[in-house]
């Protein structure tokens, strides 16, 4: 196999940069090592943050990259077809002491560029979120922070790369990076050798890993867990913005953040852990993102009841103080794109743009396709959405838009067989493609349905349906089997 | 709805009995002790039908130690839609004198494979 | 122009369905009952298992079997039904809107409606267990859905979480259908099924994990294990005292909670206490014209029970339609503490005989349950899984005071 830029890594730092070389007329590939777009981990298990830009130490990368990639997500959002809101976000002082903090982080965000920053008095506060903390005394409030789906951003990038020619093999995973005379030749796959110009790393947790594969091992990637509690949509409206503590030095801190879907998220937690497979919750892990929560809205302690889910996500820390957006002259061909932790979700557009800059110094000519198409058409969800008049024209056209089977966020058959076609083939896939699964039953109703349209459509047995790939199958045996054996 | 019986034994055999809230519990009591028996229902592979499961019963509570057995007895089995309530699927299974019958009715289903 | 019916059923269970049927036996004409599964019977046709019918038919009977006479009534009465069919929206004014394959959006104005949708089953997130999230994390009912309809088996090695019976139910399953059950964990000092259902796990040698909770699922992909540990009084897990058991499949059995979101939209005043809404002795809801029966009022531990509930609410219903059913004028609302963790219908009249139902929060011999001031009702045994069935008769009621307000609770 050929191509002239391999791209590395399947979540949104990958996916990004495939979309954005897809505006061009040269050949682009993706490796994903899992069997679906996003299912890495950073990506999949993140707030869904779009940072105002006031985090990061100013002249890093990582703060330029977020204030201008902030700017662009109204547009990208549109483009690709997912919801994003612009909600604003709250840096909120509990004491007299925090508020020199404050004024700092104030500081630093106006250094970065972040426009409209206001420091905002205890009666305000109280009035724009009425269940914050009455203790609050003063917050920052940065109108351009926003909230998006992380997973469907990176689904709705590969899909667009896919429509405009980028080949996106899964299940594919870089095993050695062939190099002659100082140059990129080829990257070596569980599946055969794919030989390119270019080879972009994009691979998230294990982008160390990929990098030394080129012999360049100046970094690494510590992963950072973070431990999230979902909470019901019941509780929709309980908050307007991203609720963020006084910073540490270690993090951004437990938020309490309204999800694009309408959930209620708190979290994460920051502890370094040795295993970059190690995404379970712990029972302290937990208890802190409560505590964390609390501390900014204390009336969550009265609803332990709405809590629907928990999980927890791996952040790619790297041990430089920045990102890592480099090519090198040995071996030449080869560029980082490593250490996209927060604020890579924001900055995702900017760093493939990045990227693409990057490229053109290293020799690829780069010409602009005629016929680049941004608009990536979503799957629709009209009675999820509840847009009864469009359910009642789409149900006409296709009556499976009458047949519901996630009975708590109403998707329809048609949304999981549209999933299906655009590429999932687990239970994960079709429940981040389309929300089914992710309701207060959590998937209580619909696993049996889903399960059922998955063989159908995949002409697969029952026992070979799984979650989210590899060994992960949700039902061992056929009817019988274990009474009677393998007959 | 449930109590707990002491039951007290004399050269196997039950001589008294505590805790019962109905007429049922002494008789029940000597069963247990006797010839335990217990209500066995599974379900056995259908074939054609619109759900590919039938769920049986046995019409009378079998002796406990031929649960198992019965259970393998009915996992070789396979069912034609369609199915009647009340059918019997297999009749005096392992020699119990006891019959094996549907518990719910099948459709046959109008799909070809 | 929307269709008009005079009742509208919202679910086709047990209760759902004895209600439709009394109400057209009663004389209601246009009875429409709303399902979103493939067919009538709700979770009777996965309920394999025999224990019903002991009380209502005094026979034996499996669950199927049981529903099937109600589903048969249905069909020789006419009652019109809809399969696969959702119901989006029950405004408090009655108007519906439901969606299925055949018809699209279905809207309809109904005089009154029955809520019957049942319960659902409280999640592995909702518990929020520590570990990973692998593949082979099941709640009961569907696994039970899986087994015993679709035909496939979860695993082989299972543990299974609570002690309440549909968890001892799908013991039983697994051990027939040939696999491993290696024991029931309960996080309570008593198990939270009936008895009949807990002699399996004596017959099988499954061993019952008083006092423990999980602490620890284990498997990237699949599940591998599950660490078990003791807990104290307060639910706290005890240092040193853990055990890691091995299983690829680990069945949820940890509550159930009334399907109410239906009833939210309707304007339908809730019991935080039963999580279903709040009824008055005719199973009114708070929204005139909006009746209640069934798992969605609170978790019935008997369909037998639920069949009764239905029959009353169809009977109540169709006086209501023909004018013979005032609202209640005196409405006594009782409130349910201490031990007596709630108690149905939460509001009576005090004028008419009923039963109350009520379940308590810790198990008692010998328990007097003290109704106001002056009613002492005297219960030998009396335990969390098993409704407690509280008989006022006409005597009864004239030893209850006439307040607004009246607490049921136990003598402690």
């Amino acid at each position: 196999m050929e191509t002239s830029v391999l791209v590395i890594g399947g979540g949104i730092t990958g996916t990004a940069i495939a979309r954005e070389l897809s505006k061009y007329k040269v050949k682009v590939s993706l490796v994903e090592k899992e069997v679906d777009i996003a299912f890495g981990g950073p990506t999949k298990a993140n707030t869904g943050i779009i940072h105002a830009g006031y985090d990061d130490e100013p002249g890093t990368l990582a703060a330029k990259l977020c204030v201008k990639g902030n700017l662009l997500w109204s547009n990208y959002a549109s483009e690709l077809g997912i919801p994003f809101k612009r909600i604003g976000s709250l840096v909120v002082a509990l004491k007299d002491e925090e508020i020199p903090i404050l004024m700092e982080v104030m500081d630093r965000g106006r250094r970065n560029g972040v426009q409209n920053l206001k420091i905002i008095d205890r009666k305000e506060l109280l009035e724009m979120e009425p269940n914050l903390n009455r203790e609050a005394v003063a917050g920052l409030y940065a109108p351009t922070a926003g909230v998006v789906s992380p997973y469907e951003a990176a689904i709705a990038l590969a899909e667009n790369a896919k429509q405009n020619g980028v080949q996106i093999l899964l299940s594919t995973k870089a095993t050695g990076i062939v190099i002659k005379n100082g140059e990129v030749k080829a990257v070596q796959t569980n599946h055969g050798i794919i030989y390119t110009q270019y080879v972009v790393n994009a691979a998230g947790l294990f982008a160390d890993e990929v990098s030394s594969m080129a012999g360049i091992r100046n970094f690494n990637i510590i992963p950072r867990k973070g431990e999230y509690i979902v909470y019901d949509k019941e509780l929709s409206g309980f908050v307007n913005h991203i609720l963020f503590p006084i910073p540490s030095r270690v993090s951004k801190g437990i938020t309490v953040t309204p999800s694009v879907d309408g959930n209620i998220l708190a979290g994460p937690t920051a502890h370094d852990v040795k295993d970059k497979n190690d995404l379970s919750t712990t029972s302290v892990g937990l208890e802190e993102v409560l505590d964390g929560a609390y501390k900014l809205v204390p009336r969550l302690s009265a609803r332990l009841d709405a809590i629907i889910s928990v999980f927890a996500g791996l952040r790619p820390q790297p041990t430089t103080d920045d990102f890592v957006i480099k090519s090198y002259r040995e071996p030449s061909g080869f560029i980082n794109v490593a250490g996209i932790k927060s604020p890579g979700l924001t900055a995702a557009p900017v760093i493939a743009e990045f990227v693409i800059d990057i490229l053109k110094v290293e020799g690829l000519t780069l010409e602009k396709k005629d016929h680049f198409n941004p608009f990536r058409k979503p799957i629709s969800h009209p009675l999820r959405d509840f847009h009864l008049k469009k359910a009642e024209k789409l149900i006409a056209q296709d009556s499976k838009y009458g047949r519901v089977v996630c009975r708590c966020e109403h998707v329809t058959e048609r949304e999981v067989l549209d999933a299906i076609q655009r590429g999932a083939t687990t239970l994960d896939g079709i429940k981040f493609r389309t929300r089914a699964g992710m309701g207060r039953c959590q998937g209580g109703f619909c696993m049996p349905h889903i399960i059922k349209i998955i063989t159908r459509e995949l002409g697969i047995p029952i026992e070979e349906v799984t979650k989210s790939g590899n060994n992960s199958k949700i039902l061992l045996y056929p009817a019988k089997q274990l009474l009677i054996g393998d007959k | 709805m449930g109590c707990t019986i002491n039951a007290w034994l004399r050269n196997g055999e039950v001589v008294k009995i505590e805790g019962a809230k109905c007429g049922r519990g002494k008789d029940y009591s000597i069963q247990e002790v006797k010839s335990p028996v217990r209500d066995f229902f599974t379900t056995v592979r259908v074939k054609g039908g619109k759900i590919p499961m039938l769920s049986v019963r046995s019409t009378r509570p079998i002796p406990k130690n031929m649960l198992i057995p019965c259970a393998l007895e009915l996992a070789k089995v396979v069912v034609s839609a369609p199915i009647k309530l009340g059918e019997p699927v297999v009749k005096n299974i392992l020699n119990l004198g006891i019959d094996i019958i549907a518990t719910k009715n099948i459709e046959e289903s109008r799909k070809s494979f | 122009m929307k269709r008009r019916v005079n009742l509208v059923v919202i679910g086709g269970g047990a209760a759902g369905l004895s209600a439709a049927v009394t109400a057209k036996e009663n004389g209601i004409d246009s009875v429409l009952i709303l399902e979103r599964n493939e067919e009538l019977g709700g979770i009777l046709p996965q309920c394999i298992h025999t224990g019903f019918g002991l009380h209502y038919f005094n026979e034996n009977l499996t669950g199927p079997e049981y529903i099937s006479r109600f589903v048969k009534k249905v069909y020789d009465l006419g009652i019109e039904y809809k399969l696969e069919t959702m119901v989006l929206n029950l405004s408090p004014k009655k108007e519906i809107l439901a969606v299925n394959q055949s018809e699209g959006l279905i809207k309809l104005q109904s005089d009154t409606a029955i809520l019957a949708m049942g319960c659902r089953e409280r999640s592995s997130g909702a518990l929020r267990i520590p570990g990973e999230r692998p593949a082979g994390i099941f709640t009961a009912g569907t696994a039970q859905r899986l087994m015993d309809i679709e035909g496939c088996i979860p695993g082989r090695r299972v543990l299974i979480l609570g002690s309440g019976d549909i968890g001892l139910i799908m013991a039983r399953r697994f051990v027939m259908e040939g696999a491993e059950v290696k024991g029931v964990v309960e996080i309570m000092p008593y198990p939270g099924g009936l008895d009949r259902n807990l002699q399996l796990l004596r017959d099988f040698d499954i061993p019952l994990y008083l006092r423990y909770a999980a602490t620890f699922i284990h498997g990237r992909d699949r599940l591998k294990a599950v660490t078990i540990s003791k807990v104290d009084g307060n639910g706290k897990p005890v240092r040193g005292e853990d055990e890691t058991i091995e299983c690829d499949t680990l069945i949820l059995s940890v509550g159930l909670i009334p399907e109410n979101e239906i009833s939210k939209k309707a304007g339908v005043k809730i019991d935080p206490k039963t999580g279903g809404p709040i009824v008055d002795e005719n199973m009114e809801t708070s929204v005139e014209n909006i009746f209640a029966c069934g798992n969605s009022v609170h978790v019935h531990d008997l369909v037998d029970h639920v069949t009764k509930e239905g029959e009353i609410v169809g009977k109540n219903v169709a006086e209501r339609i023909m004018g013979n059913l005032p609202k209640l004028r005196k409405r006594i609302y009782l409130k349910a503490e201490g031990n007596m963790r709630y108690v149905v219908p939460q509001i009576i009249s005090g004028e008419r005989s009923l039963t109350l139902y009520s379940r308590v929060r810790r198990p008692a011999f010998d328990a007097e349950i003290r109704i106001g001031r002056n009613i002492t009702v005297h219960k030998r045994v009396v335990k969390p899984p098993e409704l407690i069935p509280i008989e006022f008769t006409a005597e009864r009621l004239e030893d209850l005071e006439k307040e607004e307000e009246i607490t049921i609770d136990m003598g402690e």
